[in-house]
């Protein structure tokens, strides 16, 4: 896979609890490369297009999660005071604005081969409840759907990172301009992570 | 609100070329975190030349004097080796060719520009990252733990500075100084959160 980036933004649940460095190490001992850093607070206009979702989509996050509860037999009117798909995925998309917009966030953005789906498997599963121990959710958060549904919230999985390259595009491209990335510098790793750079590694420090 | 105490102080802090390129960042983001100070401000910028100049008081006959003496020091009297490296004897002319190094590598590539708070900030964040020169600098500070370099291992190999990884203020005055320099224009601080580790602490 190609070089990509990709967006990654430590959500203010996880910088109240001190977990920014232990991110941030995850992303750069796996060799991705840094290229943008912010940290800021995302106003209400950047989450809302940062979620930008389709009516489709929203109707589907509406409706998976009409499917969970009407398969445990919840009724939803009680619980969200909607029963409607497109209804309730408005909602969903609303808590995941005010979460993002919640408090200072640190928004990055990562270089790499691979960048987007590197960065997606080292964070884990959205749920973190599934997310595997080792990733970024398995190992520091235990929240899930369920819970976040009942306290009429997101979940708390400590980061976001862009789901494809496509949507990696978009978001880099709200959160930072094109001045802000600073690409033009060389990670020392990669001196040895890609072929022919090793050799000149030497005469490069000492001139 | 909850009200400031004194010493409750913000202090300035920059990760150098050489700690984004080692790819070093999180550690000491995460030291900061851990001991007790929270992120006020942060980004990353390849510096200009103009802010470098700024940073750093190259005007300062007394800063240049002290860095030039600093040198002579590490050379151990070894003036011959300070001519050769330096081109100069004169510690002010010592002093001025440092600070032109230390702009031309400050500007090099990019940084990571930050402002953390905390109780007694300054002075315990420079006790965290520990002296000067890595070789030297406590076992177990972020120097002593990452970095060995000496300004003469610089000098002889032709490098332009040495790697010390992060910049940190002096000074409780030095740190509102340099806040200043580097968070300009509409960038804000954004002390108004709580670290919930650190419950009624930060």
């Amino acid at each position: 896979m190609k070089e990509q980036r990709t967006l990654v933004v430590i959500k203010h649940d996880a910088v109240m609890r001190g977990l920014i460095g232990e991110v941030i190490k995850r992303l750069e001992r796996v060799g991705l490369k840094l290229i943008a850093l912010e940290f800021l607070s995302a106003t209400e206009d950047m989450g809302d297009k940062h979620y930008a979702s389709s009516k489709e989509n929203l109707h589907r996050f509406g409706k998976h999660t009409l499917d969970e509860y009407a398969q445990k037999g919840i009724d939803p009117i009680e619980k969200f005071g909607t029963d409607d798909a497109l209804e309730l995925g408005k909602l969903i998309k609303k808590w995941n604005v005010e979460l993002i917009t919640r408090g200072p966030v640190l928004a990055m953005v990562w270089e790499g081969p691979g960048a987007v789906p590197i960065a997606r498997k080292l964070a884990g599963d959205t749920n973190p409840t599934i997310a595997v121990p080792g990733t970024i959710r398995g190992d520091y958060s235990w929240d899930n759907y369920e819970v976040a549904n009942d306290e009429l919230r997101s979940v708390y999985n400590i980061l976001h990172c862009s789901g494809t390259k496509e949507e990696a595009d978009f978001e880099i491209n709200l959160w930072f301009s094109k001045k802000e990335l600073f690409s033009k510098y060389e990670l020392y790793a990669h001196r040895a992570m890609h072929k022919g750079k090793t050799q000149n590694s030497r005469l490069k420090t000492q001139s | 609100m909850r009200r400031k105490l004194v010493t409750i102080e913000k202090t300035f802090i920059i990760i150098k070329p050489d700690g984004i390129a080692r790819g070093i960042a999180g550690r000491i983001f995460q030291r900061f975190e851990e001991a007790g100070f929270k992120l006020v401000a942060a980004r990353m910028i390849l510096a200009t030349k103009e802010q470098a100049a700024e940073h750093y008081p190259g005007d300062n006959k007394k800063w240049l004097e002290n860095l030039g003496n600093k040198t002579m020091k590490n050379y151990g009297g070894d003036i011959e080796g300070v001519k050769r490296d330096y081109g100069a004897t004169d510690k002010v002319e010592i002093g001025k060719k440092i600070y032109n190094r230390m702009i031309e590598y400050i500007s090099s590539t990019p940084i990571i520009i930050m402002v953390w708070e905390g109780n007694h900030a300054v002075e315990r964040i420079r006790t965290l990252v520990g002296s000067t020169v890595p070789t030297f600098a406590e076992v177990g500070s972020i120097r002593g733990s990452y970095a060995v370099d000496t300004p003469a291992l610089a000098s002889q190999s032709g490098r332009i500075a040495f790697k010390t990884i992060v910049h940190t203020s002096d000074c409780v005055e030095e740190a509102q100084r340099e806040i200043k320099i580097w968070f300009k224009g509409n960038y804000k601080v954004l002390d108004a959160y709580e670290r919930i580790d650190y419950v009624d602490i930060l």
